[in-house]
Parts: structure tokens; sequence; C-alpha cells
């Protein structure tokens, strides 16, 4: 499992967790960290600062004060769950598209956070687990999807393609067929390899097992798994609240039956599954499917099609106004699910007016406290084709920067609270922030401090008020930049990738290499194809050839009393020898240890034994010398020429290794011939 | 300046106010109105603040106020108007408020006129 997982790995395009995620795992997976580090960490990304409250707050009950800092999150929560929860959060802003055709990215997440929720909260009604932990591990489970579907996007289409929606145990049997692991597999991998508690990784494993019997080790595991499992039921009834299928909620009923609950409870449940899953949905910007009430009518929930990019802080997403159009179309009413996720997709591109052909549409934050300069600002870039957001100062700049990632951001320089010198600044501390091409906007009189606004990291500045074509052109010049950058990653990509692959082969060719590393002699795989080579020429054609085995004498003894360095040399020294005394036809190579074979291509066993012999002698008469060791090393060898009575190439060698040991018998540093051979004419 | 004569007669730059215009495309009055509104509501707090920082001896406050009007006026064409607002700012960052409060009477009679050629353009 390890070893399909570690390929999966190789190829770099595994899910990981982005920026301040990234970050947090590195810090958890030193021994020394402190609740401060992470604090640290989570707040220098608004966005997720935003969500780790959320998740605070909604872990405990109403009545007791609202969670208001990343630290008093840390105390109520635990350090291992923000840091889960961070993780989780920032893998979903680092995948929400993706190239797999038969996989929706949207659906996916929209179905994981249902499962997070559900699983949150069967966990807090029945007191199974800590409810947050359920939380990860729902969010979770189905990553090893997602993976396949980032590393592999076309083979899984093709896998998904084939089996039927919905059945699990088809599913990993596919995937396993196809990658040599299952998803679940996968996950479990993946939870261990970003440093998850085992106790999360094992439920999720065990969750998705067909083997319903495995039982897990950890009392802890166990319980998350429970709530896993009425999490499944619980998402069967939620997320299908337009379309409601009975079984579905017997199903649950069943699975409640032990549990203490009140009858309206179930019902209470659902809704509080559903209203936090839409909750969820809106603070991630993902478009949730209809989250109606369970008791809602099906017709009321398509409107939820317009929720697009989810606003942060004062956003004004100007642009995408487009979305509603798109969940509106009558054709489709009964696909009304999943026109609803692909929506933010599509006002994406419905959303800006027709490009000019040789620009692209840019996603640009225009940020200004004057509301008329913004206003006329963001019309200008709008008039141009581009996607604008705005902010009114740079403290929400800098959120919604990092929240919606633009390709620019135009800013002014003087506004109350965060100035433009201090958003750029703080920008440029993040990773996702150093890539943002940033236009500072300047007054009359700020000129002379340019170098200090370069120095504080903007890449272009335009004097106020602004000549609309010179702000346009700066666009355009922007976006060269831009997709230079682009390229360069790209490029990086495809590096990384070849790196993966050049590794893999590396390994391949390391096998399939000719060469004893020791000696440099030909090694034993190249050995046999030889051999099989010339024992189908002899068997077709009635080439003969013909085997010389050799033994080196005593080579233990050198081993145990001098070490395995000496041991080497002697090695080395001999195959030098032998390769240095044979001749043409004779191919020498090191079958292992103290083994050698030298291959007498179209000799007789009378040649083969001549070049025995000269091999024999030469090597009784060189002494080695290294350290304290000075003597001849001595050979002992056995002839054998290929027979027509001979059924396999192992006869012939196994005739070779008989006289090799009767060399040995007759006091070594001689050779044989095998007995049975054709009399010498 | 040539730029110096066409502002005396006018309070407004015609140039800037045709291409708001354009910006707007189809619904271009639209664009021109929702900015003048804008511009009719800002303003008048801005004025006062300024006027309460000259009173206050607060340079700072007032060089904040004179900054942003002088943004909004820039882009609505009330050249003369951020020609003032500007004097202001400068003067303000300089530290020294000597001779603020006659501009911004200036100023405030400044507004009117281009208040009512803005409600002009706009009818």
């Amino acid at each position: 499992m390890n070893k399909n997982f570690d390929e999966l790995k190789l190829t770099g395009k595994l899910p990981t967790p982005a920026g301040v995620g990234m970050q947090i795992l590195r810090l958890t997976q030193t021994d020394d960290f402190s609740s401060d580090d992470i604090a640290r960490a989570v707040a220098t990304d608004p966005a997720l600062t935003g969500r780790v409250l959320k998740m605070a707050n909604s872990a405990v009950s109403a009545s007791i004060k609202a969670v208001v800092t990343v630290q008093e999150a840390l105390v109520r929560l635990g350090v291992r769950v923000v840091r889960n929860v961070a993780l989780s959060f920032s893998l979903i802003s680092a995948h929400r598209e993706g190239s797999c055709k038969s996989f929706d990215f949207s659906k996916f997440w929209s179905d994981a956070l249902l499962e997070g929720v559900a699983a949150s909260a069967a966990a807090r009604a029945f007191r199974i687990a800590n409810p947050p932990e359920a939380y990860v591990v729902g969010l979770l489970r189905g990553v090893g999807r997602l993976a396949f579907a980032c590393v592999h996007p076309d083979r899984y289409a093709s896998v998904l393609g084939k089996i039927d929606r919905g059945n699990e145990n088809e599913l990993a049997a596919a995937e396993t067929a196809e990658f040599g692991i299952s998803h679940g597999e996968l996950a479990e991998a993946m939870l261990n390899d970003w440093g998850m508690p085992p106790t999360h990784s094992a439920a999720v494993a065990a969750v998705l097992s067909s083997d319903r019997s495995a039982t897990p080790r950890s009392e802890a595991t166990k319980k998350l798994v429970e709530s896993l499992r009425l999490a499944g039921l619980i998402a069967r009834v939620v997320g299908s609240a337009e379309n409601p299928n009975p079984e579905d909620r017997e199903n649950l009923d069943k699975a409640l039956k032990t549990r203490e609950i009140a009858p309206d409870g179930v019902k209470q449940l659902l809704e509080d599954v559903c209203a936090e899953w839409k909750g969820w949905s809106e603070t991630l910007g993902l478009g949730a499917r209809p989250s109606t009430s369970t008791a809602e009518k099906p017709a009321k929930s398509q409107d939820t099609g317009s929720i697009k990019t989810a606003s942060v802080a004062n956003a004004t997403p100007v642009a995408p106004a487009a979305a509603p159009k798109v969940a509106a179309e009558p054709a489709k009413v009964a696909e009304a699910a999943r026109v609803a996720v692909a929506a933010p997709a599509a006002a994406k591109v419905e959303a800006a007016p027709v490009p000019v052909a040789t620009s692209r549409v840019m996603d640009i934050l225009a940020v200004d406290d004057d509301g008329l300069s913004l206003t006329v600002l963001t019309r200008h870039l709008e008039s141009a084709g581009h996607r604008v957001w705005s902010a009114k100062n740079g403290k929400d700049a800098l959120a919604i920067a990092l929240e919606k990632n633009p390709h620019v951001i135009v800013s002014d320089w003087n506004m109350p609270v965060v100035g433009g010198l201090d958003l750029c600044r703080s920008l440029r501390r993040y990773d996702a922030g150093r890539r943002i091409y940033f236009v500072l906007l300047t007054g009359v009189g700020e000129e002379d401090r340019i170098v200090e606004a370069f120095d504080a990291g903007i890449d272009d500045y335009i004097p106020k008020p602004f000549r609309p074509r010179l702000l346009l052109a700066r666009v355009r010049a922007a976006q060269r930049v831009v997709e230079l950058q682009e390229q360069v990653d790209r490029d990086r990509l495809i590096m990384e990738r070849q790196v993966a692959e050049l590794a893999v082969l590396n390994r391949r060719f390391q096998e399939m290499s000719h060469t004893d590393a020791l000696t440099g002699l030909a090694n034993r795989r190249y050995a046999m194809e030889r051999l099989h080579d010339d024992w189908a020429n002899f068997q077709r054609k009635g080439i003969v050839f013909s085997v010389v085995m050799m033994d080196i004498d005593h080579f233990k003894q050198v081993n145990d009393q001098y070490g395995h360095d000496v041991g080497d040399i002697v090695l080395q020294s001999t195959a030098n020898l032998l390769r240095k005394h044979c001749r043409e036809g004779e191919m020498v190579c090191r079958l292992g240890g103290e083994e050698f074979l030298v291959l007498c291509s179209g000799s007789t066993a009378d040649a083969a034994m001549h070049c025995a012999e000269r091999l024999r002698k030469r090597c009784a008469e060189t002494i080695v010398e290294f350290g304290s060791f000075r003597r001849a090393v001595t050979i002992s060898l056995g002839v054998a020429e290929a027979q027509a009575s001979m059924k396999t190439l192992d006869e012939l060698l196994k005739a070779a290794d008989e006289a090799v040991y009767r060399a040995k018998e007759g006091g070594r540093n001689r050779s044989e011939a095998a007995l049975p051979t054709v009399p010498v004419g | 300046m040539a730029n110096e004569q066409v502002t005396q007669s006018n309070p407004i730059d015609s140039k800037v106010i045709d291409s708001l215009r354009e910006l707007g495309g189809d619904d271009g009055g639209e664009l021109l109105k929702e900015l003048v509104n804008l511009f009719l509501t800002d303003t008048p707090p801005r004025l006062s603040a300024m006027d309460a920082a000259e009173k206050s001896k607060d340079p700072k406050a007032l060089e904040r106020a004179a900054h942003s009007l002088k943004s909004s006026c820039a882009n609505l064409g009330a050249v003369r108007m951020s020609e003032i607002c500007k004097k202001l700012e400068m003067l303000a960052k300089s530290g020294s408020l000597d001779g603020a409060a006659d501009t911004i009477v200036l100023s405030l009679r400044e507004y009117e006129a281009v208040k009512s050629a803005l409600l002009e353009i706009c009818r």
C-alpha cells in the first residue's frame, strides 16, 4: 500500500493544504511548537481566522460567551483540533477546481462539508465523540477520491465511468485494479502523511472499508467511526431533501432506535445540520447545493444557485451578477442541484463583458477609501472586461486579496487605518500575496516618496488623477507579467513531474542495469540473457558454446579474517585479472558473491578448458596486496560444453557447477571438465 | 494657463463629464447620476470636517479631509475645486494653518457652484 502511495506522492500532484495550512503542518511536525506559534500562523490569514472562530463558536453551546480571538479558540478547542481544522480549510481553498471530467470538484466539497457537519452534529447530539474532530474526519473521508482526480484526471474519469454511482465496494475494487490502492487506503495514507492523529486516519479507513467486521483498534477510533456512519445516513437524508427517498429516512430511524432522542429530535437534528451546512457553504464560498430545510419545498431551494463569490468583510463582488440566470434556466429545473453547484464557475465566464480580442479577463482588486474614486476606478477596469472586486480600506483589501487571489491590485496610497504601502507590505509576507501585481495610485506630492513605495514591494504606480488609457495600459503590462509568472509556474510543474518520472526511471534503470556495481563486470542478469541467447542459437543452429564457472578459493576465510573491505578488494582484483586475460569470444560476468562465469561463445569444452587454465594460472601467480593481506588469490574452475542431450540451459550450468565442486574437492586451484562431455576430438 | 481660463467660466470640465457618460455605456446617464449622488452625499461632511479641523487647529485632520475631497472633485471634473483642496492639503501637510480659513470659505463657495452645475448636467 505504501509503495503505491509513494508513487502517487512522487507525481507532486497529490492535494496538499495550501499556504498557511502548509506552514501550520510544518510547525506541528516539530516537537516543541507552542500554541502561540499556531495562533500566530492562523492569524496571518484573515479568512482562516474567521473560519476557526466560527468553528470554535459552533462547538460550544450558545449560552457561553462568544470566542473572538484565535487564542481563545485554541483554549476552547485545543491546539490539535485548531490545527486540523486549519489544515482542512486550506485544503479546500487550494482544490476547488480540477481537470477530471467525471469528477465534480464543487460537488465533492459540498458533499464533504455535509458529511463533516453531519458527523459533528451526530457526535454532539449523542455525545459520541469530540464534535470538531468528527467534523474534520467527515470532511476528509473522501479525500482519496479527490487525490485520484488530481493526480490521474483521465484515468480516474474512466474508472468512474465504469462503475455504478454510490457503489463503494465496486469503486474500491476498480480503483485498486487501476492504481493498486483504493481511495480509502489512500485517504488513510494521506492523513498519516499530514501528521493527522492515527485515530483520524484509522477511522477514515475503517468507515470506507468494505469489511464491516474489521474492528478498529482504539476506542477513540471506534467513536469516530460511529459518528461517521451516522453522518453518512444523516447526509443522505439532508442531501436529497428535494427528492426524498423514504428508505434513507427509514435507515436513519433504524440506526437511531437505540439512541436516546425525542420524537421530534430527529427532525430538529436534520434541520440543524441543514442550516449549518448552508452556513458553512457560504463561509467557504462553495455553492451549497439546495440547502433547503427538510421542511421547505424544493422550488424555494433553487435560488441558492445565486450563492456565488461569497463576500468577505466589505467585499463588493461587482461583477458576477449573471449567476442567477444560469440557475433559472427552465429546462434544467430537474437538475437544479447540479446547476447550483456549477453556478460559481459559470458566473466567472458570464459576468464580464466580452473582452477585447488580445486581452484576457483578469481578476483585479480596486482599493480606495473615497467612494466616488473607487466607483470610477472600478468602472474603468470593468469596461476593459476585467472582473473587479473593491474594498474601501487596506484591511478589507487584505482579506479579499487572500481569499480571492486576484491577479492585480490597484490601490490608493493614502487611506485611513491600513494604507496602500502597509497593504502591500502585508501581502508580500504571504506566498499567495507575493505573486499579486501591485499598482499604487499616487497623489500630488507623493512622487518623491515613490522609492519608499517600491521598497515596500509595489510593481508599478500611476499618478492621480489617472488617465483611463494609461490605467488600462498599465493593467495590460501587468497582464504580461502575470502570464510570464504563470508560464514559470507551468514549467515548474512540468519539471517537477519530469523529476518524479526520472526518479522512477532511474530506479528501473538501476534494476535493469547490466553492470555489477562492485567489479564493473557484467552482472548475473546480463549473463543470463546472453546464456539464453547462446542456448537458443545452439538448439536452433547447433552453434556450440561452453561455460567456465569459477569460485574464489577460501573466500569466506578472507572475509572473516580480514573483513569485508579486503574481501571487496579481492573480488575487484580477481575481476580485473579475469577481464584482462579473457580473449575475444569470452565474456566474464560476476554471478554473485565470489562466483564468476566466463561465457565462451562458439567454443568447445576443449577450447574453454584452455581459457580456464589460462585464467587459473594468471590468478595463481598474481599477488594481491592490501594492508596486511598479501598473497595470491586462487580460483577453482569447472568447464562444461552445451550438449544435445541436455534439455535445458540449467543442466549445462549444473554440469559446470558440479565440475567446480570436484575442482574444490581435488584440492582447489585447478580446473575440471564436466563429466558427461563428448570425447575430445 | 489655458486650463485656468476654462475653469473660470465653468466649474466643471465637460470633457470629464463626457468621458464618464461614455464609461457608463448604454446607461451612461445612470453611472453619472450615481457618481453625482455620491459626491453630493460625501462632500458636505468633508467640508464641515475641514472647517472643524481648522477651528480646532488640527492640520492632520484637515490634510486628510482635503485629500479625499480632492480625489472626488478631480474624478468629477471639478477642476478648480480640486485645486483648492490641493492647496489646503499642501498647506496642512506643511503643518501650517495660515490662510486656511479663507481657502475653506473659497471651497464652500466653489462647492455651491459645482453643485448647481452638476445638478444642471444631470437634469
